[in-house]
């Protein structure tokens, strides 16, 4: 009977332990689960902590002002700003590097650089007076020649810090059309005999804006509308009629002609003006003027009887983007 | 081998020489002048009405340095209806000339599609050479305009910018108004200005005013003036509407005292963080400049709030701030709960305030929150399935008492 008492109460006592481990286990539990973030006493205030670790901060572009409505400079370069207000709150001085692409629609961002839809400007000048101790003020210049294209175009910008974390903005605006063209003062056709043809004289015309462009043409002698090409210091008439002389938009006819020659192989000159289809696209090849934005056009005169001494007379040159015949 | 030469082969050479200066001289003849260049390359205007008004402009630029005079002259059918800014101007590389040219067609012009040119042209660059027949090349730009005629009214306007400039006490308040009209006929559009108090309860003064008149294609400046008798020293807010183009905007000015500096200040943002995570701590932080004449003392008041109800108010310490200076509030928020969170406030300053500005975070619940729902989910199932442990030692124990007793 002993014996099967003390069993029963060792079993007893087991229980009681197990009881009281489970009882410690679920408030371990429960001070585990509320001890992580919070304290908190009856009736008191309940106090949570947070924690919060600031590393490094980004920078950030506030605004890119990349100019209005931009006009080409015809022959020669324009120089653009796409002007950046950066802000990093570590510091202004831990900008590392400003970059820019500005771009024409056509082509892209990572696209190679090329004059006529994409620039690179990868050191924009920094400007730490700007604003407070946290702001930029970055200048990204671009030379834009006269052959970019018009249209839109992006101002893509790279704010980097020196924590190499990254930034990126962008911005568009307009490239205007540009029609202009370049020409000689003068065809100097030399000493020609009375009724002779004269030896034919080349003439360039050079592309120097952005649009592909036809030609307008016309002579005078002394005024508008008088219907001549030039005019002589001697002779009975001392005029020569605007259809003596002659041009080839496209093709040159080497050597002495004669009358029925040249009005075969050339087109009258009008006394008003005629636009002609010329199709000159602009300059494309970045290194080279003249390759592809530049034709010949071939000219020469007929001297009829009644004149002599020294002519000259105006032959107006009018590009246009209007079509031609 | 010693060279010899005589006399008369090197007067030949000196001709020969000559010679060839002679046709390089002919050559450099050819050099290109200034090159001018015309912006746009064509001019359209559409819906014009007949005795109707359209305008457009256009930049002339050379690149010469030397300034060089420019002439235009209206060609073809429509060279009648055209009218430009200026005629007969000089341009150069730095001094781009900027034309207005409009069109104004007649009333007797049947509806339709017209073209014609405006010529550009500089003066002749090139000479005549003595005893030679030469043709001196005008360079002109011939610029494309085409014209639509048409008997169809469009009325159609845009505010581009309203102000209101502060005034000292007695002196007039001035309103500017910069209106395009985009339509096709000439409008004089109604401006109506409601002038509330500070705290923008009450309206003190109402003004009406219609008496600018405005070209169609145009922007041009409304101006007009109004008494500030009426009003205290202090800050007003003023609608001001202009019906006819459906825009209608909120400013402030001042009525300041004789000779007192004016104490101005922009809230220019509320910077916060786009999204976050449930529990995490996102900073917030607003920026003051004193765009005014004198030295204020700037506070932020504004709130945290989620579905219009208010999470946290942002409220910080007063703060000198000199002219011209910025000041930047900084405050932390924890968001409890997922959702579109609204920050938003004004900052006070000498018994003023800034227009509201405000911000949203998004807030979403991360994969970390999810695992720690998932963790607590099993600690309550866990603790449940010790509890009915517990529950069931317990009441084994008791049996088991129940048993001993029986037993002894």
């Amino acid at each position: 009977m002993e014996k099967i008492e003390k069993e029963e109460s060792k079993k007893l006592n087991g229980m009681f332990f197990l009881e009281l481990t489970f009882f410690l286990l679920i408030f371990f539990l429960i001070s585990i689960y509320y001890s992580k973030d919070v304290f908190a006493g009856v009736g008191g205030n309940v106090t949570q902590i947070s924690q919060l670790t600031i590393g490094s901060s980004a920078p950030n572009i506030i605004n890119i002002n990349a100019e209005g409505s931009i006009t080409l400079l015809p022959n020669s370069t324009k120089q653009i700003n796409c002007s950046v207000i950066i802000e990093d709150y570590d510091d202004e001085t831990d900008l590392a590097n400003v970059t820019a692409v500005f771009f024409h629609n056509s082509s892209s961002y990572g696209a190679a650089d090329d004059n006529n839809s994409h620039y690179t400007n990868n050191n924009c000048s920094l400007n730490l007076s700007y604003g407070d101790t946290s702001q930029v003020l970055a200048s990204c210049l671009f030379n834009l020649t006269y052959f970019a294209n018009a249209g839109t175009w992006n101002c893509s910008v790279n704010a980097t810090d020196f924590s190499i974390q990254i930034d990126q903005d962008s911005n568009s605006t307009q490239i205007q059309q540009l029609l202009a063209v370049g020409l000689p003062d003068s065809i100097d056709y030399g000493v020609i005999n009375s009724t002779f043809v004269s030896p034919e004289q080349n003439l360039n015309v050079t592309n120097f804006g952005n649009m592909q462009l036809n030609l307008s043409l016309h002579s005078y002698g002394y005024v508008n509308g008088d219907n001549n090409s030039m005019n002589c210091t001697l002779g009975a008439s001392k005029n020569i009629s605007a259809y003596y002389e002659k041009y080839n938009l496209t093709n040159s006819t080497s050597g002495p002609l004669t009358l029925g020659q040249f009005e075969s192989n050339y087109s009258n000159l009008t006394g008003s003006p005629s636009t002609k289809t010329f199709q000159l696209n602009y300059r494309q090849n970045d290194s080279v003027q003249g390759v592809d934005d530049a034709n010949s056009t071939y000219w020469r005169i007929y001297v009829p009887t009644g004149v002599a001494g020294s002519c000259s007379g105006n032959i107006v040159f009018g590009a246009t983007t209007a079509n031609g015949v | 081998m010693v060279f010899k030469m005589d006399k008369d082969k090197f007067l030949r050479i000196i001709r020969r020489m000559f010679l060839l200066f002679v046709v390089s001289l002919t050559i450099i003849n050819f050099v290109n002048a200034a090159n001018l260049g015309v912006s746009p390359a064509s001019l359209r205007y559409e819906n014009v009405l007949r005795d109707g008004y359209s305008e457009r402009s256009i930049v002339i630029s050379i690149d010469s340095d030397e300034p060089i005079k420019v002439f235009l002259e209206p060609r073809g059918d429509i060279g009648t209806w055209l009218n430009f800014s200026d005629n007969n101007f000089s341009v150069s590389r730095d001094n781009l000339q900027k034309i207005t040219v409009s069109v104004s067609p007649p009333g007797d012009t049947p509806n339709g599609n017209y073209s014609g040119f405006l010529r550009i042209s500089t003066s002749n660059l090139g000479e005549g050479v003595e005893g030679h027949a030469v043709g001196i090349i005008k360079s002109t730009l011939d610029l494309v305009i085409d014209v639509e005629v048409v008997d169809v009214e469009i009325r159609d306007c845009g505010v581009v910018s309203i102000n209101a400039i502060s005034s000292e006490i007695g002196d007039d308040l001035v309103f500017n108004l910069d209106i395009v009209n985009n339509g096709n006929v000439r409008i004089k559009p109604r401006v109506v200005v409601d002038i509330w108090d500070q705290d923008q309860i009450n309206i003190l003064k109402s003004v009406d005013y219609s008496d600018k008149e405005i070209l169609p294609t145009t922007q041009d400046r409304v101006s007009f003036k109004t008494s500030s008798t009426d009003l205290e020293i202090g800050q007003f807010w003023a609608d001001v509407s202009v019906l006819e183009c459906l825009s209608s905007s909120f400013i402030t000015f001042d009525v300041l005292e004789e000779g007192a500096l004016k104490a101005d200040g922009l809230l220019l943002r509320i910077l916060t963080r786009p999204n976050a995570s449930v529990g995490e701590t996102v900073p917030i932080e607003v920026t003051f400049k004193n765009t005014g004449e004198k030295e204020v003392s700037a506070q932020f008041k504004g709130s945290v709030s989620k579905d219009g109800r208010v999470v946290q108010v942002l409220e910080s310490l007063p703060s000198l701030v000199s002219v011209g200076e910025i000041e930047k509030f900084s405050f932390f928020f924890t968001p409890e709960d997922d959702g579109k969170y609204v920050i938003s406030g004004r900052v006070f300053y000498s018994s003023k305030k800034t227009f509201e500005s405000s911000t949203t975070i998004d807030v979403f619940r991360n994969k970390k929150s999810s695992l720690r729902f998932l963790l607590v989910s099993i600690y309550v199932v866990f603790a449940i399935l010790i509890l009915f442990l517990y529950y069931k030692i317990r009441k084994e124990r008791r049996r088991f008492l129940d048993r001993l007793r029986r037993i002894k």
